[in-house]
């Protein structure tokens, strides 16, 4: 355990419990790089190191927070005359009956040596043989390369203790040439498993057809999504559809349907941060209470809403039921209960099968852009981008220009005929701060009817 | 070590072998509590203090950011920065060190208070009496009020030996009423949706009267329940200020972000269909022109000088329909031989400035709203955005809002339509623009939530804009 964060940690527990405040406090030290490039070079290297502690105070129900950066101890102490000049003025939160009691000497280490060893200068020449690959079949290569190592501990006045030790590397790229365009994406707790050439490669072949894009007249298609177009539709059901806020504000397209059958059959999703292949690590949650594997949908059928304690009392159901609490990403101040880690469970059907069968359809490499345009209705919208192809007669075909998608996504998930027998860990290169990875496994996915309209 | 003095980090840089370096040191003040009904949702406060370096190494830039301002911690950080700098060295075509600016200065936000020092159960007690205004009204089931105010404090200085310091404060306030029956929801906000922040003090937070204007979005969040959906059609749109907004952020402000265009974006957040070769050119009506003006009084965003010290000013980007520069930085705007537009931003001390948005406005027409609207025989106008999506060239958006007004025979009818969405393509969109509104339907707005860059920063930025008509528009999609 870090000294430093172990020092300022109980300052602020003790500190509080001598102002009589019950206390939770999230510290989370980050180191990250993140290496840019464009049109072929590096533009953009870049180092970041942080260490904040978010501290929640609660007396008699009364619930505040606050947060600071740097492990000085007069920071903490203003910290906490902050917090209880909060809890002062705040009413009490009715049924709210404190923190709750999360796991106790829980240290989890998916530390990897290959990570921490990857040098700025390592990255760049992996980077510069991306960009010999990419020159020798006529691309230019877009994108980013991200190593990181976290320490997150949480820990409370209630007795709660837990660390999770992590690294991650994600690296991304498109390949462009003219209007054709590929894009991949590999991720893993451990740089030196990160295939950037294999990666590449994916991409340069998408922007290495031969012909350009042809333009095709929107309208209803039969679809086969590469892992990297599931990813954001199946994070809108995480957030929007089974996102505990979404429900006791009455928004989610999901409300109310517990129980019922709602998607495919073929369509199971679990927020499972403790499946060392199919996620980046999330074993606790902001309350520093173990994740198991919360399933949203069960074949096809909703299993219930993620909830946090609060949104929980608001649902009026049983705080952490089913171990589905998720009190927010870490990243976030105050936001809402959602699924850190979403897996989508994978099929039977090998990925280079999926076409196999359709007479006139469409191969989408990405989503871009994909927003929920009527929350209650589920209605979703967003661009293809980076390789959308014709499929014909079973074969992936000519790129086509990118078009939009509009529908429910009730409906577009129920037209899920197959999944492909294998998946992909993604991880959004963005990330925000501090840094706290999240992570999507998703197969590939065949759809009988994507709607596109324009 | 004195947050306004950058001089040691700089000085750190320059012993440890950089060509050139510039540095900033950030102290941000954050409050923001939200109230949703009668309960207080998240009450919080926060500092944060930091400090970030670029340095210049044989041409080649690299970046390092702490939170802490030891000096072990300046000199480890400074160390990093120039280790990316060397590392960038591995793949890049044409290193080039800067000449940086010598300019000194000091400017702040003019306010009447501090938001930041009011006593927060003010805070409370305000949001809470707006709440409790919305639930008292017929068919509300839910009302949500919130209110933020950031201080920050920002220091720069260069190896050039310029010295700036910074105070901005930004604050706003909003109220959203979610009306519910017989298994429909439908929400109404006021301000608005999206931009209702300013920079400013408590006086802005006063001005809104929340509970004054509590009854209004009640009432129209009701009526939204049993109007009907907007139908899918070709039609006349008009689109009020804050729509507008939405509007100019995605389909003008970033398509002429600089670094986008000459592809260093295109990696995440994408490129642009506005290519060099298009200025001069056409990009909308002759009604359009755009300023980008970060001294605009009062829009969130703004400073006096951006984040490589060079100073503010209004300047235009399109006038009269014809695209005449992008927003820049030193080095985006070198590429072009233009003069940069002082739009090279970093979001708080962890990260690297890059080309960004501060204030983006269109500049007032001369009609007034009921000559808009007089121009109309079938349409609706459009306000307070809910959604929007773009492709990655700017070119393909479709945007949702809360509400839609009937407008026939050159007049509103008093008809509502719910959930109305609207799309297009950029060119074809600014060039149906037939009509602008003038001063007296002119708003400024601001957002806290512009997402760019990797690692993602969250920009404040803000428009100025007045209601806008355009013709044929597909709308209910």
């Amino acid at each position: 355990m870090d000294r430093e964060i172990q020092g300022v940690v109980e300052r602020l527990l003790a500190g509080a419990s001598r102002r009589g405040m019950a206390a939770s406090v999230c510290a989370i030290r980050e180191e990250g790089n993140l290496t840019r490039f464009a049109n072929n070079e590096i533009h953009q290297n870049v180092c970041q190191e942080d260490l904040v502690f978010t501290v929640r105070g609660c007396r008699a129900g009364r619930l505040a927070t606050t947060r600071f950066h740097g492990a000085d101890l007069t920071m903490a102490d203003r910290a906490l005359d902050r917090l209880e000049a909060l809890v002062k003025v705040v009413p009490p939160i009715e049924g709210f009956v404190g923190f709750a009691e999360g796991a106790r000497g829980l240290e989890v280490s998916r530390a990897a040596p290959g990570t921490i060893a990857t040098t700025l200068g390592d990255k760049a020449g992996r980077i510069r043989d991306v960009h010999a690959l990419a020159k020798s079949r006529g691309t230019q290569t877009y994108g980013a390369f991200v190593t990181g190592r976290m320490l997150l501990h949480v820990a409370s006045t209630t007795g709660t203790s837990a660390t999770l030790e992590a690294t991650d590397a994600t690296f991304e790229v498109i390949a462009a040439r003219g209007a054709r365009s590929g894009y991949a994406q590999a991720s893993s707790v451990d740089a030196s498993a990160v295939d950037v050439i294999g990666a590449s490669a994916e991409a340069v072949e998408k922007a290495a057809a031969t012909r350009p894009p042809e333009k095709i007249a929107p309208g209803e298609y039969e679809v086969v999504l590469a892992p990297y177009a599931v990813e954001p539709i199946v994070d809108q059901v995480g957030y929007y559809g089974a996102g505990g806020r979404s429900h006791v504000d009455g928004v989610s397209f999901l409300l109310g349907r517990e129980g019922a059958r709602v998607f495919a059959d073929g369509v199971t999703l679990a927020d499972d941060g403790g499946d060392p292949d199919r996620s980046l690590p999330m074993p606790f949650d902001a309350d520093g209470v173990p994740k198991d594997r919360a399933v949203v949908i069960d074949r096809g059928v909703f299993q219930g809403a993620l909830h946090d304690p609060l949104s929980a009392r608001l649902a009026k159901s049983p705080p952490c039921a089913s171990n589905r609490s998720t009190a927010g990403m870490f990243d976030f101040f105050g936001s809402p209960p959602m699924a850190t880690n979403l897996v989508v469970s994978e099929g039977s059907v090998p990925a280079h099968g999926l076409c196999r069968g359709i007479a006139r359809g469409l191969y989408v490499t990405r989503l871009w852009y994909v927003r929920m345009q009527d929350a209650p209705r589920g209605v979703s919208t967003g661009m293809t981008r980076d390789g959308t192809f014709l499929i014909s007669d079973g074969e992936i075909g000519p790129p086509v220009e990118d078009l939009r998608y509009t529908q429910p996504l009730g409906e577009l998930l129920s037209r899920v005929v197959a999944a492909s027998d294998s998946g992909k860990l993604l991880s959004p290169t963005a990330w925000f701060s501090p840094r706290v990875r999240t992570s999507t496994f998703a197969p590939a996915m065949r759809i009988a009817g994507m709607r596109f309209t324009s | 070590m004195d947050p306004r003095d950058v001089t040691p980090i700089v000085d750190a840089a320059r012993r440890a072998g950089a060509e050139a370096a510039e540095a900033r040191i950030e102290r941000v003040v954050h409050r923001e509590v939200t109230v949703r009904s009668l309960e207080v949702e998240s009450i919080r406060e926060e500092e944060d203090t930091g400090f970030g370096v670029s340095v210049w190494i044989g041409g080649n830039e690299g970046f390092a950011s702490s939170p802490a301002l030891d000096a072990d911690a300046i000199r480890r950080t400074v160390d990093r920065a120039i280790e990316a700098a060397r590392a960038s060295a591995a793949s890049r075509a044409m290193p080039h060190t800067p000449a940086l600016p010598e300019v000194r200065g000091e400017w702040r936000t003019p306010i009447r208070a501090d938001a930041l020092e009011v006593p927060i159960s003010e805070h409370v007690d305000l949001l809470t009496a707006a709440a409790a205004a919305c639930l008292a009204r017929p068919k509300i089931a839910l009302a949500r009020a919130s209110l933020a105010a950031w201080r920050y404090e920002r220091a720069y200085a260069n190896t050039a030996g310029a010295s700036i310091v910074q105070t901005v404060h930004e604050t706003g306030a909003q109220l959203v009423a979610t009306a519910g029956d017989k298994g429909e929801i439908e929400c109404r906000s006021y301000p608005t949706s999206l931009f209702h922040w300013r920079a400013a003090g408590q006086e802005f937070v006063d001005e809104l009267d929340l509970v004054g204007h509590a009854h209004e979005i009640c009432e129209e969040a009701a009526r939204l329940l049993t109007a009907p959906q907007c139908p899918r059609e070709r039609t006349t749109v008009l689109l009020g200020p804050y729509m507008m907004m939405l509007q100019i952020h995605e389909s003008i402000g970033h398509p002429l972000e600089l670094d986008r265009v000459f592809g260093d974006e295109k990696g995440f957040a994408g490129a642009s269909f506005a290519t060099p070769d298009r200025l001069g050119t056409k990009y909308g009506s002759e009604l359009l022109s755009a300023v980008v003006d970060p001294t605009l009084a009062g829009a969130m965003g703004g400073y006096a000088w951006d984040d490589e010290g060079t100073a503010a000013a209004p300047r235009p980007v399109i006038e009269r329909g014809v695209l005449v520069d992008y927003l820049s930085n030193r080095e985006s705007a070198a590429r072009l031989g233009h003069a940069p537009t002082s739009s090279m931003r970093c979001v708080g001390w962890k990260h690297k400035p890059i080309v960004r948005m501060s204030n983006l406005s269109v500049l007032p027409g001369t009609s007034s709203l009921d000559g808009l609207i007089g121009g109309i025989e079938r349409g609706i106008l459009v306000e307070h955005s809910t959604s929007g999506s773009i492709d990655d060239n700017r070119l393909n958006f479709q945007f949702g809002a809360e509400i839609a007004r009937v407008i026939e025979d050159g007049r509103l009818t008093g008809a509502l339509l719910r959930r109305p969405s609207y799309a297009g393509r950029t060119p074809e969109f600014w060039a149906s623009l037939d009509g602008l509104g003038d001063a007296s339907t002119w708003r400024v707005g601001g957002t806290p939530s512009c997402g760019k860059g990797q690692p993602l920063q969250i920009a404040h930025v803000s428009h100025g804009s007045p209601v806008g008509r355009f013709r044929d528009v597909q709308v209910g999609v």
